[in-house]
């Protein structure tokens, strides 16, 4: 036990005080921290204000897009503002009025006067219609137009039709407002809190099990090559080198999970002040729930364990990195694939797909994380967890076996189908 | 206590059909040195591994210190062949994570690192990371790491490989400093020399099996005394003498092999009757290297 210690202490170190390790540390939050102020701030940028002006030739419409601007900016505060038409834009001739609109919407730069113009013919109607000049993406405006000079072109049919009071009655716009019964109770809070913690520990068990284990697998194969695998092996028996490797593995993903998640928590608190505290105290409160606390450890460490195990015995297998490759791919394919049913996994968590995708062994723990949370049978949560324990279990045993068997062996790699035959026998034969 | 630091019984280990090893016995006593010989691949560092316990037997048994390997691990060092040290460690931090492994506790296996960097001259490198030594340096931090535990037995894989002849002696110097303080040592190497000058049981492997097992001296005796002359002259005529079995002429040297018994001082009064003028006259044992060369060549033959 003592030499298992000793490994896995020399393997938290060896890891942690790496370069490599320190900007993964600080680089992967800073990552994730731009993915999600990047696009929030883009579409931010395209909600900006959209000015624009009507050249109504018609005389009739103008009141009713006002109108609607007014409307529209009831429920988001100067969303598009309708300007004053230049007395130019009134004047052009149809001939001349492509440039000089031009010069009031620019080539869709900043410093352009309007952002668009609506031109509204002198017999506006269905089959002679408006056109909306502008020299930039500005579809929200051009759908808002549109909706409002239709509605215009309703009342003006109905008004026709005889029925003036009929017309203004049907001059209103209907409001739908969202509600949720269970916004605000404490237990809906823990709910979203509960599947929050699950689902971030299955993002994070991912980032960091994949991390930890490609640096894993580098040090096997270093060790290899430096025949410092052989002092190794004078000094522990392989199961202990192993063993160790893989709890040092597992030390240096929580480790980084406790830095991230404290700085998280930290910077949350100062910058987005009563919101992340909200959070944080709902992601508290969740924990607190001892089941959901030890599935949570449990799925996750079995997770770590397994997939270390399988980038041991990659390593233990390859002479070299460019050996490792010819079955990194492959394993990567094989690991990364549940994300592409994570929004189904996410959608329904305890649907047909994510109950199918949770008996698969090497995803189990994986599936499970994302599932947690929202509360799955009990069967399921027994017999998942139990399978998780026994596939860990089986693995970490293979990859001592593995080790023991090539790390000595400087010779070219088995090939994939034989390496699967060999994998079916002795599973058979076990 | 057995007196045997190290006994192989016909142990052989085979890779699918090829032995490796096949059949090898031996023993070393307790405090003695060992010099074990072989040409590239003649299943030295598989036979090591075995001593080790790294590897398994397929027949035969390995006692190492009256038990098997797997329970002696910290009373025995290892030095393997290549560098088995990590890169990026510290020399200090190297040297004492082995000792830990092999029972020292941390801190002490710290302070005794230092200790021994100290001894030999590698002080101030203590907290230089290995990819910053030289060969050398790197190969003392490697022997330190091997002996820092203070073990009964230590196995020395080629220790000399590498090293400029400065640092061979110095290696030299260590091995019998240790063997002094009771240590029993085995190492391999392929310069002969050095298993001349310190050894005193010598082992020939070639193709998983032994050749020879004895000192120096018998293992000089496997061949005939040589005279070594140096003359501007025929010498031929000195094939008729009942002292020579064999001669042979390399510009104006010429070797002769003597029969068991014969001194040489026949041979120059032969010349001397014929007024030959010498340059040279030398009869001596014949060399480890020579003996080495001839079992090794007699074994190829024989295969």
């Amino acid at each position: 036990m003592n030499r298992i210690l000793i490994i896995a202490r020399h393997e938290f170190i060896k890891f942690v005080t790496r370069r490599g390790f320190l900007f993964t540390l600080v680089g992967v939050p800073l990552w994730i921290a731009l993915a999600a102020i990047v696009p929030a701030k883009l579409s931010s940028a395209q909600n900006r204000q959209a000015i624009f002006a009507v050249v109504d030739r018609s005389g009739a419409f103008t009141p009713a897009l006002s109108r609607a601007v007014d409307r529209r900016n009831a429920r988001e505060p100067e969303r598009f503002v309708l300007a004053d038409t230049p007395p130019a834009l009134l004047r052009a001739a149809p001939e001349k009025f492509a440039a000089i609109a031009r010069n009031y919407l620019g080539n869709g730069k900043e410093d352009a006067k309007f952002d668009a113009i609506v031109v509204i013919p002198k017999d506006f109607d269905a089959a002679h219609p408006a056109e909306f000049w502008s020299s930039r993406n500005e579809d929200a405006l051009r759908d808002f137009v549109q909706t409002a000079l239709t509605s215009a072109l309703r009342l003006r049919a109905v008004h026709r039709l005889g029925d003036p009071r009929a017309a203004a009655a049907l001059d209103v716009e209907a409001a739908v407002r969202p509600r949720n019964p269970s916004a605000g109770l404490p237990s809906a809070i823990k709910g979203i809190a509960s599947v929050s913690v699950a689902v971030g520990m299955a993002i994070l068990l991912l980032i960091v099990a994949i991390m930890n284990s490609m640096a894993l697998l580098q040090g096997v194969i270093e060790e290899k090559s430096t025949r410092m695998i052989e002092v190794l092996l004078s000094c522990a028996t392989p199961w202990e080198i192993v063993t160790g490797k893989i709890l040092g593995v597992i030390a240096v993903a929580l480790f980084t999970i406790v830095i991230w998640v404290g700085s998280a928590a930290i910077l949350g608190s100062v910058f987005a002040g009563s919101m992340a505290a909200g959070m944080i105290h709902g992601a508290l409160d969740a924990l607190s729930d001892p089941v959901l606390t030890s599935l949570v450890i449990l799925y996750f460490l079995c997770g770590l364990l397994i997939y270390g195990a399988i980038f041991l015995i990659i390593g233990s297998m390859s002479a070299s990195l460019a050996d490792a490759q010819a079955y990194l791919g492959p394993s990567m394919m094989i690991i990364m694939l549940p994300n592409l049913f994570i929004a189904a996994i996410l959608n329904a968590p305890n649907g047909a797909l994510a109950t199918a995708a949770s008996y698969f062994p090497v995803y189990t723990p994986y599936i499970m994380l994302m599932r947690v949370g929202s509360h799955p049978p009990a069967i399921e949560l027994v017999t998942t967890a139990l399978l998780s324990v026994g596939v860990a279990a089986f693995l970490v045993w293979k990859a001592g076996q593995t080790f023991a068997r090539h790390a000595l062996t400087t010779e070219k790699p088995p090939r994939m189908g034989s390496l699967f035959s060999r994998f079916r026998k002795s599973a058979t034969a076990e | 206590m057995s007196d045997l630091a190290l006994e192989l019984v016909d142990v052989t280990k085979r890779f699918g059909s090829f032995a490796a090893v096949n059949a090898l016995s031996f023993a070393l006593p307790r405090g003695r040195i060992l010099g074990y010989l072989g040409p590239n691949g003649a299943g030295k560092t598989t036979s090591i591994r075995m001593m080790l316990g790294i590897l398994k037997p397929d027949e035969g048994a390995v006692r190492i210190l009256g038990g098997e390997a797997t329970g002696q691990r910290g009373r025995i060092g290892y030095l393997p062949e290549e560098r088995g040290l990590y890169k990026r460690m510290r020399a200090d931090e190297s040297i004492a994570y082995i000792a830990s492994l092999k029972g020292v506790p941390r801190r002490d296996a710290l302070a005794k690192a230092r200790a021994f960097l100290d001894r030999y001259g590698l002080g101030k490198f203590a907290r230089t990371r290995i990819e910053g030594l030289s060969k050398g340096m790197a190969q003392k931090v490697q022997l330190i790491s091997a002996i820092v535990h203070d073990p009964e037995f230590i196995i020395l894989d080629e220790p000399f490989s590498g090293l400029d002849p400065v640092n061979q002696s110095e290696v030299e110097q260590t091995i019998r400093e240790l063997t002094q303080s009771g240590m029993t040592i085995l190492f391999s190497t392929h310069t002969m020399q050095h298993a001349e000058r310190l050894a005193d049981q010598l082992i020939v492997i070639s193709r998983g099996r032994k050749l020879f097992d004895g000192d120096l001296n018998a293992a000089r005796g496997l061949l005939p005394r040589r005279a070594r002359i140096g003359a501007d002259a025929d010498l031929s005529f000195l094939k008729q003498s009942p002292q020579v079995t064999a001669i042979a002429q390399d510009g104006e040297n010429w070797t002769l092999d003597l029969k068991e018994g014969a001194d040489g001082r026949d041979l120059l009064a032969q010349i001397f009757e014929r007024r030959v003028p010498l340059t040279h006259f030398d009869v001596a044992p014949p060399s480890l290297h020579d003996v080495f060369v001839s079992l090794i060549e007699r074994d190829r033959a024989a295969a």
